[in-house]
Parts: structure tokens; sequence; C-alpha cells
């Protein structure tokens, strides 16, 4: 078969496995939401999970039988050997350009402009860096409030949730600033890097400083590992593993979300 | 046939697989455990692998350091000595090779990734997403632990509400097994929450991908904070660089550069790297004791080769003997079914000394008994004390309250949070020492336990069971059960 008919073939394969995949996956979420709804005194039996889950057999065997198809296609119908697709790597390819761009012979309108790149992109990471510690600022004190936390354990989960909510905004309007400034990165880097390609080139290339061995980095983990060391000495000389046993040897249900 | 041998061999799985598998084996070798649907009790639960590795799993020998960290808060301090110092010494070793070639969620992931679907690649996106593990890492690994801890109670909130790999191996692990038939009646809402949750992640994994090493895992957040300084990882020689970019371009995670926080030092990018600028950590120590003359260092490769296999597949199939030999705890048919007399002999406990000493019998003493096994590690367990104190000082004419502590090799601990929590309390606490020891009949099991707690049995007044409790209970279900035996 020619390479295009295999590649359709592949194409057209990976989608019914993704479309099955997600399929199975629903069906699973929502098999497992009815159980719950359906309520009574006791929410999950056996019996129930087994008559709820029963329907939805099919398509989970259908979709491990193309999960398992699809390794006999890559036997039988390989892949053909792609190229990675590369990708433009923008601040490296803006390094390099430094390295050969001699700015001081450059012309400063070309040098304001990069300047100007540079503060813009500068103010867009300060601010995203700025939106994290105020929502850390705002949400610490809460979370570090043990009255936020309710006194009877049976509604430890309740006091969390709530706790969550306050966290959700605190961290998705700088994580949403972030993806901005990410972005806005990217475009920035790229303008400027037009801008640099246009200023001369160095004539003579200095040579890169040979690496030496940094002994103050071997200082520093040698130190750490030492302290780990330590540590677990004196844990374990304490008696520290018998509660770490205690927990490991019998099963705490709401622990791992049995309930 | 030659082009069929190139098919197969692209299939054979690379070493990085194959170490993954292992590790994923030797962490779970405890196969006896997925037949009779018990968890390991032996010593080496003591000590904490490097990866995420559910101790609930009916495989596990060994015991998951993010699960102890959260529970040494509420411990004696030198458990948080013992455990932190485990972490950091993971840490330092490691950093986030633990996360490439040790953890056996992240295998679980990878191979995921492998069924052939369209893939998200990562992007400004994801990059941004991969700090949302830090928040995690600090809220529900630290805070909330931390808060509940000051008031002598654990919360390991990560396993308790986010843990993918707890449903996936302790939780769906334990079900999945008929013998734990009865689990079923202690799910609720708890469990629907995280198994929406592990369903979705593990569906994400397909198409993006370590969708949970990247995004969620405080574990590889805080090794990550260890990877430049660490004694193995993945290295990048500035001198030969020439910052082509295809090593960024091929690496799967949201790394800026190789070896950073990000990195799990799979060394995929060794391989790519055009002018061989990036190596194994070590590298040049190893070159130097290796013989220069190609043909030595062929053989010299190829022994060290061998010993390593056979090393290694001698230590797995040990641990498998190992642990398939070790004893099951006794399950008893006796007392643990509604309706089942059960009295005398069958409610003794075993002291500290080995002596065999008699609790309450409802016959003798003509009340009601409700038996409670709790532990001081276990959330829902403190929880629900309250509620038996509450009960024992309403019906104390009526009832006699029993709250037997899981396991005493922690009885500081034990005794630290009795005292503290319950210092003129009318609940009568206990120890069973039978607990601590694999293969004896002690109190809690002859009453039907199954190493799941909290685990609460109710006697009406002719030693009769009326009633069991498989999980957490409160207030108003033990005031139906008590009155329910007192009426009956």
């Amino acid at each position: 078969m020619n390479p295009k008919g295999i590649k359709l073939i592949r194409l057209i394969y990976g989608i019914i496995v993704s479309i099955m995949t997600v399929v199975s996956g629903l069906l699973l979420i929502v098999a497992c939401l009815q159980i719950y709804h359906c309520g009574g005194e006791q929410i999950y039996t056996a019996e129930k999970v087994a008559a709820a889950f029963a329907p939805i057999a099919i398509p989970v065997y259908i979709t491990l039988a193309l999960v398992v198809g699809s390794f006999l296609l890559a036997l039988f119908l390989p892949a053909e050997k792609k190229r990675p697709q590369m990708q433009k790597q923008y601040a490296l390819l803006l390094r390099k350009a430094y390295e050969k761009a001699d700015l001081q012979i450059c012309n400063t309108e070309i040098l304001n402009k990069i300047n100007q790149e540079q503060k813009k992109r500068r103010l867009v990471l300060v601010i995203s860096l700025a939106l994290w510690v105020i929502g850390g600022i705002v949400f610490l004190p809460q979370a570090c409030n043990s009255s936020n936390y309710n006194k009877e354990l049976h509604l430890a989960t309740d006091s969390i949730v709530a706790i969550v909510w306050y966290l959700l905004p605190c961290t998705l309007i700088p994580t949403g600033c972030s993806i901005f400034s990410a972005y806005y990165s990217r475009a920035s880097i790229r303008r400027e890097l037009e801008l640099v390609k246009l200023a001369p080139r160095v004539v003579n290339k200095t040579p890169q400083p040979i690496e030496k061995l940094d002994r103050k980095l071997l200082y520093i983990r040698l130190a750490i590992l030492a302290l780990a060391l330590g540590v677990i000495t004196g844990g374990f000389a304490a008696g520290g593993t018998a509660d770490v046993l205690a927990k490991a040897v019998a099963i705490c249900t709401e622990c791992v979300g049995l309930g | 046939m030659t082009d069929m041998k190139d098919k197969l061999k692209k299939l054979i799985p690379t070493k990085r697989k194959i170490m993954q598998l292992y590790f994923a084996l030797l962490f779970n070798a405890n196969f006896k455990g997925f037949i009779s649907g018990n968890i390991y009790q032996g010593s080496t639960k003591q000590f904490c692998f490097p990866g995420i590795n559910c101790y609930s799993c009916p495989g596990a020998v060994g015991a998951c350091p993010l699960g102890s960290f959260q529970g040494s808060f509420s411990a004696d301090r030198s458990t948080l000595f013992y455990v932190g110092g485990i972490l950091l010494l993971y840490s330092i070793l490691f950093g986030r090779m633990v996360c490439g070639w040790l953890c056996p969620f992240g295998l679980v992931q990878e191979l995921l990734h492998k069924i052939p679907t369209p893939k998200l690649r990562k992007s400004p996106v994801t990059r941004v997403l991969s700090c949302l593990k830090y928040v995690i890492l600090v809220f529900f690994v630290l805070i909330v632990p931390i808060m509940y801890a000051l008031r002598n109670t654990p919360l390991p909130a990560f396993c308790k509400y986010i843990c993918p790999a707890g449903t996936l191996e302790g939780g769906i692990g334990l079900l999945s097994n008929a013998v734990n038939a009865s689990y079923f009646s202690m799910l609720g809402p708890l469990f629907t929450w995280k198994f929406v949750l592990m369903v979705s992640i593990l569906v994400g994994s397909v198409f993006i991908f370590r969708l949970f090493c990247r995004f969620i895992c405080p574990l590889g957040a805080l090794y990550g904070l260890f990877n430049k300084l660490s004694f193995f990882g993945v290295k990048v020689e500035n001198s030969k660089c020439t910052d082509c970019g295809l090593c960024l371009n091929h690496c799967k995670v949201d790394i800026k550069e190789v070896g950073d926080q990000e990195c799990i030092s799979c060394g995929e990018c060794i391989g790519i790297c055009p002018t061989k600028a990036i190596h194994w950590k070590g590298k040049k120590f190893s070159g130097s004791i290796t013989p220069k003359d190609d043909g030595r260092q062929k053989k010299a490769k190829l022994a060290t080769r061998i010993i390593s296999t056979v090393l290694l597949a001698g230590i797995l199939v040990g641990a498998v003997v190992y642990y398939w030999q070790q004893p099951e705890p006794v399950r008893t048919t006796q007392g643990n079914q509604v309706g089942q007399l059960c009295y005398g002999d069958q409610l003794q406990i075993i002291t500290k000394d080995g002596i065999q000493e008699e609790t309450a019998d409802p016959t003798q003493t003509g009340k009601v008994t409700i038996i409670n096994f709790w532990g001081t590690w276990c959330t829902p367990c403190c929880a629900e004390l309250p509620f038996f104190e509450q009960v024992a000082n309403e019906y104390s004419d009526d009832i006699s309250v029993f709250a037997v502590h899981s396991y005493l090799l922690a009885e500081e601990t034990a005794a630290t949070y009795i005292a503290y929590n319950y210092a003129d309390s009318s609940l009568n606490f206990l120890a069973d020492y039978a607990i601590d020891q694999i293969g004896t009949s002690g109190y809690y099991t002859t009453l039907g336990g199954r190493g799941t707690y909290p685990y609460t049995v109710v006697l009406d007044d002719s030693g009769v069971i009326s009633k069991i409790f498989v999980s957490s209970v409160t207030y108003d279900m033990l005031k139906v059960a008590v009155e329910e035996a007192i009426n009956n």
C-alpha cells in the first residue's frame, strides 16, 4: 500500500480510537453519577454497580479492541518515519542573534525599538507575577486561618471546599494573565528577533569560556545529602517508622477515596 | 522477513520502559494480595518508595512518600523527620528522574499515551498550567494537613480529595476483588468525585502526555525543585551546545531548558542532540574508569549489562517469592455478620504482654456494647469519636462503648492523642496487640475486621451482633443503631 493510503488509514483509525476513548470515559463517568444520583440508603452496592456498568460494557470492549488493534496496525501498517515538526524556539534564536549582532555600532532607532520591546515584555511579566503575589497574599491568610476550618472533623470537607472556592479566583486570574503573558512574550521575542537581525554582524566572535567543574554545587549537594541522611537516621532511631507502618498496613477508607 | 524483523524491533520497549515496568512490579511485588484482596501488612511497609504508589494497593509492599508525609504532620515529630528526610534524600539523589524512571503511575500514563490518537502538544498554555502543581503542593499537601495537625488530627487532603493513583490502585484495586464486596457499602460522594477525577485524568492522559505529572502531581513539583542540584539526571554541556533547539522541540514536557524543574530526565534528548552536548550527570566519572580500547570497552559494557540484568531479575524474583510466602491476615467467619452470637472468648483482646484479657461481655454486663476500631492516622476515625462519646454519655446506663486503637507500634502517638482530646472521656480506650501480629486471630479479625478503618460493631445485651458499620458513622446513625439494639 502506498504511504498516502497508510497515512489516511492511520488517521481515520486514530480519530475513531479518540472518539471511542472519550465516549467510554464519559460513559463510565455518567454510569457512576447515575448510581450516585439514584441514592438510596446504600448508594453503591455490587448489584447496582453491575447493573449500571453492564450497558456500557460493549463500547468499553470495542475501545479496548481498538487499542489492541492499534498495536497490530503499528505492526502491519507502520507509520512513515516523519521528520519532527520543528517549532521555532524563538528565545534560543534570539540568544543566538544577540551573539552575532554588534549592538554598539547599531542604529539608535533599532536600539530604541529593541528597548521598547523588552520594556513591554518585562511589564507584562511583572504584572502577571504581581497577580500571583497578590493572589498569594489574598489567599494565604484565609488558608492559614484556623477558624476557617470546621472544628467538627466530619465537616472538614465543607470547610475545605469553601477555601477551594476562595482559591480558584486567586489562581485562575494569575493563570489567565500568565497565559496571556506567555503568548505576548513569544510574539514580542519574535519582533525583537527581527530587529536584532537588522543590526550589523560582529566581526570577531569571542570564544565561549570552557566549563569548569562547579565545586560550590558539589558542596551544596553533599551538604543536602548529609542533612537528609542525618534527618532520616534521627527519625529512624526515634521510632519514626512506627507511624508510617501503622498507616501503611491498614486501609483508611476515606483516605483512599472510598468514603 | 527482514522487514518484519525491523517492524518487530520497533515494538520492543525502550530501556526506560523496561525499568519503569520493573519498578512498578517491584513496588507491587505482593502478587498474592491481588488474588486474596488483602493488603500487605509486613515490615517493609515502613519504608517509603520514591514514586506515587498507593499503600492501600493490594500489591504494594512499601509506603507512599506523599501519603506518609501528609500523615507525619499529625504524628510524632520523629515521623516528620524520617519521612521528610526520605523525601529530601530522593530529591537530592534523583530529582525528577523518579518521575521518568521509577514512578508506576507515570508508566500508566505513558502507556495510555501510546494509544494512537491525535495528541495535544505542549504550548505556552501547558507551560503555565504546569505551575498549578505547586499550588496543589502548597495547599493540599502542606497547609490543610498542617492546619488539622495543629488540632492533633490527621487529614491527608491530597490523598483524600485528589490522588488518582490512590483511587486506581487502592480503591479500584480493592473493589475489583469479589472478596471485598462489603466495601461497596461505604462508597458515597467522595468516591463519586474521585472516580470522576480519575477517569478524567486517565482519558486526558491518552491525549496529553503525562497530564497528571505535568499539571497536578505535588511529588513531582517537590522533586523538580531539586532537579538542577540532584546527583543523577541529564545535563547540558554549555560549551558544546549550539542552541539549535532540537532537544526542546523533541521534549514532550514543558521544559525551558534541559534539566530544569519540569524535566523528568527521560534521557530521550541525549540521542537527539547533534553535538552530543547532553549527557547523564556523572558520565565524566564513568567515562574515566572505562577502558579506552574499543574491543575491551564493548566487552566491559556487555558484562555490565549481563550482571545488572541478572541482579535486577534476581531481586524481583526474590521479592515476589518472599512476599508470596508471607502469612496472610486471618479471616474468621465467626461474628462478622449481623445476627450472629458473639461473646466470651471472642471478645478478648491481647495485651502488650501477650495476655488474653476479656472485655465487657454483653451477656455478663447486660448492656449493649459498641466496639469501635480506630487509629490516630485515620481521619474519619478521629472525626467520629466525638459521636461515640456523645452516645456513651447519653445512654450511660444502657451501653458501654469501647474504642480499640488499631496499631500499637504507634502507641506514643495514640497516647498523646487520647490524653489531648479525651482525658476525661466516658469511652473505654483499649489496644489490641493482636492486630500487630499477622496470622493471629485478634479482636478485630474475630469481629470481621478486614483491614479497613473505621470499623464498628454493635452487640445487643445478649451478645448478638445487631449492626456493623464498615465506614464512618454519624451521631444519628449511632443513635438509631443503639436504640434498635436496646429495644430488641
